[in-house]
């Protein structure tokens, strides 16, 4: 087990030191990455003073170690537009999106879950293709398009839920749906085809026989096993959620950093859109990580090392 | 003793709604096994032995339904039985061991967990009294190191093993009628032997009831009291052991018969029986062995032949044959 | 009692209309998502020939009329006109021209870049396989919307931009799939039979493994396109994408925006237009996938 746990870490921190590369290798997208960090209007002696401030006029390599070395001290830069060091701005915004990303993911699960599990159990019934109806728009859907939904249906016209902003519950719902809604359906669709895989097989067919009850089989022999794919699918879903949540907090003006990065692309606001990305990654990585780990625990297979990671 | 009548199976049809068309797996199939009999089942792979079972056990798989019929266990019919009523009959009153252990154990309980969870159906014990009583059924079936076992998990156990540990589920809480479906198909031969005294000690000691299913008559011949013989989903002989195997009666049966291997037989004696099993999604009235059978009469296809008797002592021993016609 | 009820299953379930209707009602994904994307397909091709009228020609005495059904309509507009008295369902039909082409390109050239390393990553395997799984993981962990973002931030937006970063964010999808599929077929024997043939390494990639990897490639691509328009749509509303006055559908999602309370078929109707492709997409995907090989659960 442990040896599985530091072979995960260690591939783990290698994707990690990529990503990170990946992230920096973007400035030079364009040719001249001192630019992008430079406000639009700076003199070309600004950029060049900044150049050798930065360090950009050194090897390629060297920049790497040093972007590497200010990401370990979170020193991310500074906003071009606001003047504050993008790590500020990232403490205030962060948790926010964490908080919506948060309620999105426990709406799926607590949901969408129960829902494909279910959907399995009675299969073919009206619970079940009314789940099937339901998941194959929820992935058609563009988050956008539903939020705007949202807003134009249980906002304007039924006024239920306010349109903007952040402060009650009622304001967590609407981004919260918008985001979750794409997931949601995926991890129906994926619990329910799941737990039908699992409860076509042999061993299940022997617990029947047992006589071990219904409930019994589908909530622990069954569910178990089905867990395993569901947990993974939700591992994956949480970075997509978190992508979805740049989308609702733009259209329900969420203080969150899915916003902050957009404002920040149109204002051309590089170190800011570096910062979160870097910032996504990691959050990513690590929920990755912690599915990961969960995964082995679930699996006996994993754990005494039978079964390759 | 007076001889119970423990299972009565009167006209089972099982059908299975597949793409290709109605799959009829089980036609009309009907016989009775007393308390404390062995009766065998035999016939070829998609003759539906395996389907009668699931039938009895209420267990088809999708697409399969049971179309038609009353299977009456202990004078009730039990096709008529809710699902939680019937649960309590599995493992407890009818227990089945299967053809293929190897995905048969759930991969992520420990093996004790899954023997214990099969009492705890039937009868309130601690999982500490479970986990005991699962260690010593593995020691009767001769698993070695029983303790280390029943914490460990299925992948650590080979298929022989795996069909023990079957084995001992079915048996755990002393049901009534056993059905074993080839049980044996994974086991080396010492074992197999092992494994048929065990049967016959069960019927001594307990008198309990075993349908076995099988493609082997040397089987048969060791250990069961009557045998059925199946054909493309129905019963075309049906009588004692000694009675089939010796004076047989449905040119199928011979057939069978005469290309099995028994010791002491030359090679060259054996005679495959000309043709293919029929398509069960494609049956027609009448004998379904006729397009096979050197033997036929015109009759033979007109219209479906009944069980017709063919004994001539007080043992019942009939054949779906229009050769014994009266 | 037993004759009635095998009788009537017999010819029920044997007679040709019933049969026939089954067969149907089994391949209902794929008839239906075909149709959908047949359609679109067509739409795109000819546009000019099925759109009512010309999707930039602006009138501003005609601005904001809802559908012809609500009242105030016209039956000159179909679906009502957009804020500068664009015929909205024309531009609908000329959007799904954009959609077609990102889609379609985008996932092209990320099947290809995905493929093509995806194959020699498992046909060579060995350090060089390894590096590129990495890479493949990697690119695998980075959420797209951020990504495709990040990028476009970068190098700036376009439509070419847009298909290439679309690209660039999902081949590593098509690397994983072909990966593991190419590895698979490699422990089959008609491989070691070709290779003792004295066939090249080329020539047993393209001729014989890559025929045999190219199902789920195929499923992964229907659902791809799927994505591959949710995210160009995605990123036109978000302004990155393509420009106006394109009309694209997620552009007209974003005009709408500002007048969704007074003019909501804008929006709707443009976000709809993108449900119904996408659904169309899944559901051709998944049929793909039902017949193409049940066990494909990685895809």
């Amino acid at each position: 087990m442990l040896a599985f746990v530091l072979k995960r870490l260690l591939y783990g921190l290698i994707s990690l030191i990529g990503i990170t590369f990946l992230v920096f290798s973007l400035l030079y997208l364009t040719g001249d990455p001192v630019q992008l960090m430079m406000p639009p209007d700076a003199t070309v002696q600004e950029v060049e003073d900044a150049r050798v401030r930065l360090g950009f006029d050194q090897p390629f390599l060297v920049q790497y170690f040093n972007f590497v070395g200010k990401l370990a001290r979170f020193d991310l830069g500074d906003s071009l537009i606001r003047r504050v060091p993008v790590s500020e701005l990232i403490k205030e915004y962060f948790p926010n999106t964490l908080l919506l990303a948060t309620t999105a993911y426990l709406f799926a699960l607590l949901v969408a879950v129960p829902a494909g599990v279910f959907a399995a159990i009675k299969r073919n019934s009206v619970f079940d293709l009314l789940i099937s109806m339901v998941v194959l728009i929820g992935q058609a859907a563009p988050a956008y398009w539903v939020a705007l939904m949202f807003v134009l249906f249980f906002s304007v016209q039924l006024g239920w839920f306010p349109t903007g902003g952040m402060g009650t519950f009622r304001h967590l719902v609407g981004p919260a749906l918008s985001v979750g809604i794409f997931s949601m359906s995926r991890i129906a669709r994926m619990a329910r085809s799941s737990m039908l895989d699992v409860l076509r097989q042999d061993y299940i067919r022997t617990a029947k026989s047992q006589g071990i009850s219904d409930r019994l089989i589908y909530f622990k022999f069954a569910l178990k096993s089905a867990a395993i794919p569901i947990i993974t699918l939700v591992g994956v879903e949480y970075a997509v959620l978190f992508g979805g949540s740049l989308i609702a907090e733009t259209i329900f003006s969420w203080p969150g950093i899915g916003r902050l990065i957009v404002q920040s692309v149109y204002a051309r606001d590089y170190p800011v859109v570096q910062g979160v990305v870097m910032l996504f990654a990691c959050t990513v990585f690590l929920v990755n990580l912690i599915v990961d780990l969960l995964y082995s625990y679930l699996d006996p297979r994993i754990k005494y090392g039978k079964v390759p990671s | 003793m007076a001889t119970e009548t423990l299972l009565e199976i009167k006209n089972l049809s099982t059908y299975f709604d597949t793409k290709d068309g109605v799959l009829k797996a089980v036609n009309d199939v009907s016989f009775n096994i007393d308390r404390g009999e062995i009766l065998g089942i035999i016939g070829e792979s998609s003759a539906g032995k395996t389907v009668i079972a699931s039938s009895i056990m209420r267990l088809i798989p999708y697409p399969g339904k049971i179309i038609n019929g009353e299977i009456m266990f202990k004078n009730e019919n039990i096709l008529k039985k809710s699902s939680s009523e019937m649960s309590k009959i599995r493992g407890n009153e009818i227990a089945m061991i299967f053809q293929d252990p190897m995905s048969c154990l759930n991969p992520v309980f420990t093996i004790g967990d899954q023997i214990t969870s099969g009492i705890q159906a039937h009868k309130k014990i601690t999982k500490k009294e479970g986990y005991l009583a699962a260690v010593k059924a593995l020691e009767e079936v001769q698993i070695s190191a029983p303790e280390n076992r029943v914490n460990g998990y299925q992948h650590e156990l080979s298929g022989g093993m795996k069909q023990r540990v079957m084995i001992a589920l079915a048996l755990i809480n002393q049901p009534e009628l056993i059905i074993a479906d080839n049980p044996t198909t994974a086991l080396d031969s010492t074992i197999q032997l092992q494994f048929l005294n065990l049967i016959l000690n069960l019927r001594k000691e307990h008198n309990t009831t075993i349908l076995y299913i099988t493609h082997d008559f040397g089987v048969i011949a060791k250990l069961c009291d009557r045998v059925a013989v199946l054909y493309a989903g129905e019963i075309v002989e049906i009588g004692t052991v000694f009675d089939v195997l010796t004076k047989p009666k449905h040119p199928y049966t011979i057939g069978l018969i005469n290309s099995s291997l028994s010791p002491g037989m030359e090679r060259k004696g054996i005679k495959a029986i000309r043709g293919k099993t029929p398509d069960m999604t494609k049956l027609k009235t009448g004998c379904k062995f006729a397009e096979r059978c050197d033997q036929k009469f015109d009759d033979c296809v007109k219209q479906n032949i009944n069980m017709l008797e063919t004994g001539h002592s007080d043992k019942s021993h009939k054949a779906r044959c229009l050769l014994h016609r009266s | 009692m037993t004759a009635n009820t095998t009788v009537t299953f017999d010819s029920f379930s044997s007679s040709t209309v019933f049969r026939t209707l089954k067969k149907i009602s089994r391949n209902l994904k794929g008839i239906i998502g075909g149709s959908i994307l047949v359609i679109i397909l067509l739409l795109a091709l000819f546009a000019p020939f099925f759109s009512p009228h010309d999707p930039y020609e602006q009138n501003l005495e005609k601005r904001l009329i809802p559908p012809s059904w609500v009242e105030g309509g016209s039956k000159n507009h179909f679906l009502g006109t957009d804020q500068l008295g664009r015929d909205l369902l024309s531009r609908i039909i000329y959007g799904s021209r954009i959609s077609v082409i990102v889609g379609l390109s985008a996932v092209f050239i990320a099947g290809f870049i995905g493929v093509t390393l995806g194959l020699l990553a498992g046909y060579y395997q060995g350090a060089f396989g390894a590096v590129i799984m990495r890479i493949v993981d990697i690119f695998l962990s980075i959420p797209y919307i951020l990504f495709a973002i990040a990028v476009i931030a970068a190098i700036g937006s376009g439509l070419n931009k847009l298909i290439l970063v679309l690209a660039l964010t999902r081949w590593a999808h098509y690397a994983r799939i072909t990966n593991g599929k190419v590895l698979q077929i490699k422990t089959e024997e008609y491989i070691e039979g070709a290779h003792s043939r004295g066939n090249s390494s080329w020539r047993v990639m393209t001729r014989h493994i890559l025929p045999n990897a190219i199902p789920p490639i195929l499923v992964l691509a229907s659902l791809e396109l799927a994505f591959m328009i949710i995210m160009e749509a995605t990123l036109s509303f978000l302004g990155i994408g393509v420009s106006p006055p394109t009309a694209t559908w997620g552009l007209m999602s974003s005009e709408g925006r500002d007048y969704l309370t007074i003019a909501w078929w804008i929006t709707t109707f443009s976000g709809l237009a993108i449900v119904i492709t996408v659904l169309g997409a899944n559901l051709f995907g998944d049929w793909l996938r039902d017949n193409l090989d049940p066990r494909l659960k990685g895809v």
